[in-house]
C-alpha cells in the first residue's frame, strides 16, 4: 500500500469516516506496517487534536462545572480534601449551657448508618453507571457498524447509478500480451447525467509496492492521466475517475504500470487497452 | 508530536477515581473543549450539555486512555468533536459555522483561571500557530479539512455540496493533514 492510501485510510478512520472494507484494509496495512503505522497513526492522531485548538477558547458557565462533578459522584474532591473540624465551627453559637451528650451520640450513630448507607448506595449507583455506560459503549458500537453498513450500501447504490445509468456508456479494456496471460480485464463505466466515471477491473496481476497502474484518457494522440489503482489480493480494482470529462470525446483508454504514486505521462507500455 | 497539554499524569490520577485531579483536569480543558464545543454546536446549552457528556465519560473511561495512541488532549478533543458529531447529526442538519474561523481573534475569548499567565500565553501561542498553519494551506485543502473536522461530513457528504469528486475530497483532507503535520510537528512540544 502506498503512504497515500495509508494516509487516506488513516484519515477517514480518525475521522469516523470508512467503510467496513476500507477498515479491513486499514487493519491489514497496520499489522504489515507495526509500529511505523501506529506511529504514524498517532501523529495524524494528534495533528487533529491539535487542530481543536484553532479555535479560540470559551469559558463555560460555572454551573457546568457543578453539575459535572454532582454527575460523576464526587461534589466536592474525594481525595486529599480537607476534613472539617470542629476549629472550624463558630463557638459564638454554641449553647451556654451543657446539653446532654447521649441525643447528639444517637444522631451521630444515625449520621453514621446514613453516610454508610449512601456509601453503599453511592457504590451500587457508581456500578450502575458503569454497567449503563459499557451498554452505552455498545450500542454505539452497532450503530457504528450499522452505519458503516450504510455507508457501504450507499457507495454500492451510487456505483449501481453510474453502471446501470439510462445514457450510462461503456468502455471495455482488455490485456495486450505485455503481461502475463492473466485474463485481466476492466471496464469503465461514464454516466454523463451525473458527471461519473468508474473503472472496475479484475484478475490484475499483483505489483511490486512500489508501482501503480495508471489509467489514460488518450484523445488527439495526447494522454492525460484519469487516476492510479492497485488491486486487491483477488486482483480486483475500483477507481472513480475523478475528471470524467477526460472521457468525454475520447479516443482509446489505456492502463500503464507506473512508479508510485503515478506519473504525468505514461513510461511503459500499456498493459491494457480499449477495444470498444 | 510530543503532548501539547501534558494531561497524561492527570488522566492516570483520574483513571485511579481521584476526584481532585478530576477538577483539575476539567479547570485546564474546559475553555478549549467547550470553545470547541460552541464552534460546532448551534447553541450554548447543547455545547454545554455536550461537555457534560464529554467529561463524565472521561471520569468513565480515562482507564482506557492509551497514551500510546495519542496524547491525553488529543483524546479529550477527540471525544468532544466525536460527541458534538453526534449531537449534530441527532439534532438536525445544523453544522458548525466555518466562515470566519481562521479570522477569529482572541477578542471573543476569556482567560482560563486554571491556569497561570505564562501557561496562557503559551498555549494562546499554539492557538494562534494552528491557525496560522491552517491558513497556509491552500483553500480548497483547508475547507475539506474543515468541513470534515469541525462540520462533521462524510467525505461523500462534502463531495456531494460542493460538486467534488470523492476521490479529490479524500486527496484534499489527506494531503491537508499531512502539511499540518510537517509545518506542527515541531511546535507541538509539552
Amino acid at each position: 500500500m502506498t503512504d497515500e492510501r495509508f494516509n487516506e485510510l488513516a484519515a477517514g478512520f480518525l475521522l469516523g469516516d470508512l467503510d467496513g472494507a476500507e477498515a479491513a484494509e486499514l487493519e491489514r496495512e497496520l499489522a504489515r506496517r507495526g509500529g511505523r503505522g501506529e506511529t504514524d497513526l498517532r501523529e495524524l492522531r494528534d495533528v487533529l487534536g491539535a487542530l481543536a485548538l484553532a479555535i479560540p477558547p470559551a469559558n463555560p458557565s460555572p454551573e457546568l462545572k457543578r453539575r459535572v462533578m454532582t454527575a460523576i459522584g464526587a461534589a466536592s474532591p474525594t481525595k486529599g480534601a480537607p476534613v472539617a473540624t470542629g476549629s472550624s465551627v463558630d463557638s459564638s453559637i454554641l449553647p451556654l449551657r451543657r446539653r446532654p451528650l447521649w441525643p447528639l451520640a444517637l444522631v451521630g450513630g444515625m449520621a453514621a448508618a446514613l453516610a454508610l448507607w449512601l456509601g453503599i448506595a453511592n457504590s451500587d449507583l457508581r456500578r450502575e453507571n458503569e454497567r449503563l455506560a459499557a451498554e452505552l459503549a455498545s450500542a454505539r458500537e452497532r450503530l457504528a457498524a450499522a452505519d458503516t453498513a450504510r455507508a457501504r450500501l450507499a457507495d454500492l447504490q451510487g456505483d449501481l447509478e453510474v453502471v446501470a445509468g439510462p445514457a450510462s456508456s461503456v468502455h471495455t479494456l482488455t490485456g495486450t500480451g505485455t503481461q502475463p496471460d492473466s485474463g485481466a480485464r476492466a471496464r469503465v463505466f461514464l454516466d454523463p447525467a451525473t458527471g461519473r466515471a468508474i473503472l472496475f477491473a479484475y484478475d490484475l496481476p499483483i505489483l511490486p509496492p512500489d508501482t501503480v497502474y495508471e489509467l489514460w484518457a488518450i484523445s488527439g494522440g495526447t494522454p492525460r492521466a484519469a487516476g492510479v489503482f492497485r488491486p486487491d489480493e483477488g486482483g480486483r480494482a475500483r477507481l472513480e475517475v475523478s475528471d470524467a470529462s477526460l472521457l468525454v470525446d475520447l479516443e482509446v483508454l489505456a492502463v500503464t504500470v507506473e512508479p508510485a504514486p503515478g506519473t504525468d505521462q505514461p513510461t511503459s507500455e500499456p498493459v491494457l487497452i480499449s477495444t470498444s | 508530536m510530543p503532548p501539547p497539554f501534558e494531561l497524561e499524569p492527570l488522566l492516570k490520577r483520574v483513571a485511579d477515581r481521584d476526584s481532585r485531579a478530576f477538577s483539575e483536569l476539567y479547570d485546564r480543558t474546559s475553555p478549549y473543549v467547550f470553545g470547541l464545543l460552541r464552534r460546532m454546536l448551534a447553541t450554548i446549552e447543547r455545547a454545554e450539555e455536550v461537555a457534560q457528556e464529554v467529561y463524565v465519560q472521561v471520569w468513565q473511561s480515562a482507564a482506557g486512555f492509551d497514551p500510546d495512541r495519542g496524547s491525553g488532549w488529543s483524546w479529550l478533543a477527540m471525544m468532544a468533536r466525536s460527541r458534538a458529531v453526534d449531537r449534530m447529526r441527532a439534532d438536525g442538519s445544523y453544522r458548525g459555522a466555518l466562515d470566519g474561523l481562521l479570522s477569529e481573534t482572541g477578542a471573543t475569548t476569556t482567560g482560563n483561571p486554571g491556569e497561570g499567565p505564562e501557561r496562557a500565553t503559551e498555549r494562546s501561542e499554539r492557538g494562534e500557530l494552528v491557525r496560522r498553519a491552517m491558513a497556509g494551506l491552500p483553500a480548497e485543502q483547508r475547507d475539506a479539512l474543515a468541513m470534515a473536522f469541525f462540520g462533521g461530513y462524510s467525505h461523500r457528504e462534502i463531495a456531494e455540496r460542493t460538486e467534488i469528486p470523492l476521490g479529490t475530497v479524500k486527496t484534499r483532507i489527506r494531503t491537508a493533514m499531512i502539511k499540518l503535520k510537517a509545518t506542527l510537528g515541531p511546535v507541538m512540544g509539552g
